[in-house]
């Protein structure tokens, strides 16, 4: 869950990749060897098309599916963990995987991971409701340990780090030019989301580059232009 | 990911480093990986969260099934 200022960094976190435990159940009783190739199948490159209930185009669409394993098996349910790229619909892959062994619909499934995001880093509802009412009746801070700061959800982005000078601009909707930039990561590319970061490590606002890395460091003009403004525009004054 | 300098600068004395923010900073602009178990709907618990910690905005990154 992103909080006020942070809501509009949901871009950043749609294309990571994901981690699921999940339970699949077999509509005919299938022998390991055979499940196991079956299942080997849909790892590497996959085709699918995405169900009916879906917000996306119902178009058959290539993902990858980085690992796919079994954990367990216990008669017809078969516990499993898949590490897929964003986008991939793992109740598809289990009626993908049904196809080859006569049968097999998705009756369990937990994300496990997203993007660096796992479940050490998860909180319980009760936990945060507990801590938020310890720091509002006795000040007592423990909740800073259950919030992550919005920084951590562009860690795998690349970044433009600026000025103190050029923060305001930015952060008051203007786009950045070359003259803002102080340090910068050397794998941009045009039309590329990245993260425009103060020199203390605040992100000031989710952007889309307009030159290369290389392009950056030499050439004058429009490097990046803002998408949405994270840092509130009274942090850092007009310099 | 590899930085490359393009001019040498040193901050100022404005902002604050994200490791140095308070509770109410935190919250302010700040994420919660949350336990979500089967039941509620995302949106179900997203107004839970905004109601329990008092925020005026959260949204979801959604769950992918």
């Amino acid at each position: 869950m992103a909080m006020d200022r942070a809501t509009k960094i949901m871009p950043a976190l749609q294309g990571l990749n994901k981690e699921y435990v999940g339970v699949m159940k077999l509509h005919k009783n299938v022998a390991e060897d055979a499940l196991q190739k079956a299942v080997k199948k849909f790892t590497g490159k996959i085709k699918q098309t995405p169900p009916v209930r879906s917000a996306v185009a119902r178009r058959e669409r290539e993902r990858t599916v980085h690992s796919l394993e079994i954990l367990e098996v216990d008669g017809r349910e078969v516990l499993f963990k898949i590490s897929c790229e964003a986008g991939t619909y793992v109740r598809v892959v289990c009626h993908q995987i049904g196809k080859e062994i006569g049968g097999a619909n998705m009756t369990e499934l937990r994300r496990t991971k997203v993007g660096r995001f796992d479940e050490k880093s998860l909180v319980r509802m009760e936990d945060l409701a507990d801590a938020y009412h310890d720091w509002q009746s006795n000040g007592n801070d423990r909740i800073r340990d259950m919030v992550l700061p919005v920084e951590a959800a562009v860690e795998h982005i690349p970044k433009i780090i600026i000025k103190d000078s050029a923060v305001f601009a930015i952060a008051s909707g203007s786009a950045l030019y070359t003259g803002g930039i102080s340090k910068l990561s050397n794998n941009i590319n045009p039309e590329e989301l990245v993260a425009i970061i103060t020199l203390k490590g605040e992100l000031v606002a989710l952007a889309k580059s307009v030159m290369k890395s290389e392009e950056m460091m030499r050439k004058k003009g429009l490097a990046a232009k803002t998408d949405s403004v994270i840092i509130s525009r009274d942090v850092y004054p007009k310099m | 990911m590899d930085f490359i300098t393009k001019s040498e600068d040193l901050p100022s004395d404005y902002g604050k480093y994200p490791g140095a923010r308070t509770a109410e900073e935190l919250l302010n602009s700040g994420l919660v990986i949350l336990d979500k178990w089967p039941g509620p709907t995302s949106r179900d618990v997203t107004s839970t969260v905004k109601r329990i910690l008092n925020r005026k905005l959260v949204g979801h990154s959604g769950t992918l099934v």
